[in-house]
């Protein structure tokens, strides 16, 4: 994998309300290489204020194009929310690994939370153009916390899978965690040829990687860390290995998608 | 523009251009090869390498600051005989000059790692980091102090077969005194400066934004004083000094020849822009084009006050 490093073109930005966005940038030579996983490093400003890049998952990407969903959260995000249609962004990409591709025979359940739902989707947009696993062997649980998030919610129903969507307030879909979906899901139909993707807060991949554990079912997560250089050399986003005393994990290089198995989230 | 000669010489080495990479901020330059064309560089610093393995610090070890960053990452590395045995073959096929950076805890940990460097080839200097604010014994210590930056000087320069640049802390109450302690000692060349103590907050939690507490500040938030430590020190020593502190293009490279360094070191900069070196590189010599100046070494020390 060869990483490219220029300034792409903000083609199209949209505001889809409760400060979430979607930029969607021109740039073949990036969208040919990025797979589920990888992510992208988009300075926010020209100058020194904010200083880091900014890591984010992608949404899609698909012949002379990419995109990236996130919610504004701080200034960084603000910057980028505001970065008119047509403007050059400073982008770094693709970085950090990929998730493990289901055998043909394998259900996927994909648990999202929140913003943490744009790499499924990238994930299941592949599973289905790429027919690597059929229709029906995929379910997609995507949990927000209100009716405010819908926007969240609603991108994933364009896949044609099979979709449940939880809210913490109860205000769309099933009322809970998507945590609760998952543990219901995997009490029903067994952890047989299943394979479990995970991406959102860190409080809910725990939870996640905790009940996985407790019914023995295989699962990947993508984890965030600040990261200040997302090639591996700054040490700055690890993460602790999983019962292996005084090792750490690069989020940027060895991540973002670990097994459940091999890290402490 | 072709006729501009950008070479430096520190200590009977030759470097081809006066831009390094910093400790810390590029690996062992293996990360960085996917990037940009090595053989551009003067040369690169690897990350400090001890005589033990070291893990670091627990997460966060990182957080962003105003026009900067705070690290506390705790002297991560392989240790000394994976470094051997992993990184110096890669170091043989770069063609430019690598400069290894060795950290302690003790004068005997200095010792043997620098001891066994003596027995490795494709190394041009080595950089003792007296400097690191981020462990707890040793490190800094060395540089605290007029005294004990000089016995280490002394002790390292009686064994090493590379020529020693020593990096010094800006945590310290007369960079310049031992900066002088250390020219006293043998060093051939200082480097300078290390990060600034700092700490981040969370409001909301009450909690520091590093697990280590504090950090070290780095960054173009810390140019200026970084500057003013060149200065300092090229006024008390005449052994050549190499900048560092918030550099990011060939304007900051500019300033610090100014200033007295006779090269420089991007650290920070290297993660927001993977490309700085190279682009400051070509920058320096059309600078110098512009204005009318030959040779990059007829900066050094050129402040007109």
């Amino acid at each position: 994998m060869s990483i490219v490093h220029r300034d792409v073109k903000l083609v199209e930005k949209r505001d889809l309300g409760g400060d979430i966005f979607k930029l969607t940038f021109e740039a073949a030579d990036m969208a040919a290489k990025l797979e589920p996983g990888n992510f992208v490093h988009i300075r926010t400003s020209k100058y020194l204020d904010p200083f880091f890049r900014r890591a984010m998952s992608i949404l899609s990407a698909e012949s002379d194009r990419f995109s990236v969903f996130f919610r504004v959260v701080g200034r960084g995000t603000k910057l980028m929310s505001e970065t008119p249609e047509g403007e050059l962004m400073d982008v770094v990409g693709p970085l950090g690994n990929l998730f493990t591709l289901p055998r043909p025979d394998e259900t996927a359940i994909l648990v999202a939370g929140g913003t943490g739902m744009p790499p499924l989707h990238f994930l299941t947009r592949r599973f289905i153009e790429k027919s690597i696993i059929p229709g029906d062997q995929i379910v997609f649980l995507c949990g927000i916390s209100s009716s405010r998030d819908k926007a969240i919610a609603e991108y994933p129903e364009s896949l044609g899978i099979r979709l449940e969507i939880s809210s913490d307030d109860g205000s769309i879909g099933y009322n809970g965690f998507v945590t609760e979906l998952l543990e219901k899901e995997l009490k029903t139909r067994g952890v047989d040829k299943l394979r479990v993707y995970s991406c959102g807060p860190e409080q809910m991949l725990r939870e996640v990687a905790r009940i996985c554990l407790e019914y023995g079912a295989e699962c990947e997560v993508s984890l965030e860390g600040d990261m200040p250089c997302g090639v591996g050399t700054c040490l700055g986003c690890v993460k602790e290995a999983k019962d292996k005393k005084d090792e750490f994990l690069r989020v940027c290089k060895e991540g973002p998608v670990f097994d459940i198995r091999e890290v402490k989230i | 523009m072709t006729d501009i000669d950008l070479s430096v010489d520190i200590a009977g080495v030759r470097f081809r251009n006066p831009v390094l990479t910093a400790s810390g901020t590029f690996g062992y330059g293996e990360e960085f090869n996917e990037y940009i064309d090595l053989s551009q560089l003067g040369g690169i610093v690897t990350k400090s390498v001890t005589k033990h393995p070291r893990a670091g610090h627990k997460p966060p070890r990182t957080c962003e600051s105003a026009s900067g960053m705070l690290n506390a990452i705790g002297l991560a590395n392989v240790g000394i005989d994976r470094f051997v045995d992993e990184k110096i073959e890669f170091f043989k096929t770069l063609d430019t000059n690598v400069v290894v950076n060795v950290a302690g805890f003790s004068l005997d940990e200095y010792t043997e790692v620098v001891q066994r460097l003596n027995d490795c080839d494709g190394i041009a200097m080595l950089e003792i980091n007296i400097s690191c604010p981020n462990v707890g014994a040793g490190g800094l210590e060395f540089s605290s102090s007029e005294e004990s930056a000089q016995l280490l000087t002394t002790e390292l320069k009686k064994i090493s077969r590379y020529p020693l640049i020593v990096k010094l802390s800006p945590n310290v109450t007369n960079i310049a005194a031992i900066a002088k302690a250390c020219e006293d000692a043998g060093a051939d060349a200082l480097s300078l400066i290390n990060t600034l103590v700092g700490m981040g907050i969370n409001h909301y939690t009450f909690k520091p934004q590093l697990t280590n507490i504090t950090g070290g500040l780095s960054g173009p938030a810390i140019k200026p004083v970084a500057l003013a430590c060149v200065y300092k020190v090229h006024n008390a020593v005449k052994i050549p000094i190499i900048g560092i502190g918030g550099i990011m293009d060939h304007f900051d490279v500019a300033q610090f020849l100014i200033a007295g360094a006779t090269a420089v070191q991007f650290g920070t900069a290297n993660f927001v822009n993977p490309n700085c070196t190279v682009e400051a590189i070509q920058g320096l010599k059309q600078y110098l084009t512009d204005m009318r100046i030959g040779r990059v070494t007829d900066l050094v020390g050129k402040l007109e006050a």
